[in-house]
């Protein structure tokens, strides 16, 4: 478990393509997003855009929302202990940010999303935008429906061996280090700094 | 999920090919409307043509409670990229 919330934003930030989920009569329903990640009065504000033709943008409002980050994990090979009676698993971040969402309606406010989002993912581009005529920036962006989710729980999970021997760790953050799968070198480095703490 | 006409596959092959690949995955169920999720590797097989997803949750981890009567959903996912205009046909703008 983490609860530092520097290193839990900092983490939504590097995998912000996050996936929202509500839940209609017990029926779960997720989209894949993009996300935004600012605080307001320290309360964390997740913001992005649904596809207008996506009606899951009516389930926000009123509903409990979860939106969950991860993205690095990794299988963990027995191989890594000290001794043979053990079983394998997988280690894994995770941080599950639950909070209520509201609809962001007027143009305005609707291009300081669109732009905030512009600014983080691509910064050269936000030249382009700016030069392009206010009649196809209203067209684009009647097409989407923009909102933000303000947190009001923020779960952090890190599964990163913590249980096991610092041999066993070096182990494990060893072999994840060599390994072809980006997701596994990020769990070698994420493991590493954890054992600097 | 919403699914553009052109972003749809409904290869089944396809699809088992992806989980398979990508078996670490999140299984969530909602109550009183609020989504609880977890995240487990899974093994994809098929009985009689259905698929059946198995795995197992730590004992300590109360989601085991609520997949019994209950809709659940696992989503697979992973590879993902930003698409930037510079990419495009000015003439398809």
């Amino acid at each position: 478990m983490t609860t530092d919330q520097h290193e839990m934003v900092a983490f939504m930030k590097k995998f912000s393509f996050a996936t929202i989920i509500t839940a209609k009569n017990g029926i779960p329903l997720a989209t894949h997003l993009p996300f935004s990640i600012t605080t307001r009065e320290e309360q964390i504000i997740l913001t992005s855009h649904f596809a207008k033709a996506n009606n899951h943008w009516q389930d926000i409002e009123n509903n409990s929302v979860l939106v969950i980050f991860s993205e690095p994990h990794a299988y963990i090979s027995t191989k890594n202990y000290e001794l043979d009676l053990n079983v394998p698993t997988w280690n894994y971040i995770s941080i599950h940010a639950y909070g209520e969402g509201k609809l962001i309606t007027d143009p305005e406010n609707t291009f300081k999303v669109l732009e905030m989002m512009i600014d983080e993912y691509e910064e050269s581009y936000r030249k382009k935008w700016d030069h392009f005529p206010m009649d196809y920036k209203l067209k684009m962006s009647k097409g989407i429906v923009a909102f933000e989710i303000g947190i009001n729980d923020l779960q952090g999970k890190k599964k990163l061996s913590q249980n096991r021997t610092d041999i066993e760790k070096l182990n494990i953050i060893e072999s994840l280090s060599d390994s072809e799968d980006s997701s596994a070198r990020f769990i070698a480095s994420y493991m590493m700094k954890e054992s600097e703490k | 999920m919403y699914i553009p006409k052109f972003n749809l596959t409904t290869d089944q092959q396809e699809m088992v090919a992806f989980m398979k690949k990508f078996s670490f995955a999140t299984i969530i169920t909602a109550k009183n409307g609020i989504p609880l999720a977890t995240h487990l590797p899974f093994s994809i097989t098929t009985r009689e043509e259905q698929i059946i997803l198995t795995s197992h949750f730590a004992k300590a981890n109360n989601h085991w409670q609520d997949i019994e009567n209950n809709s659940v959903l696992v989503i697979f996912s992973e590879p993902h990229a930003y698409i930037s205009t510079n990419n495009y046909d000015y003439r398809s703008a």
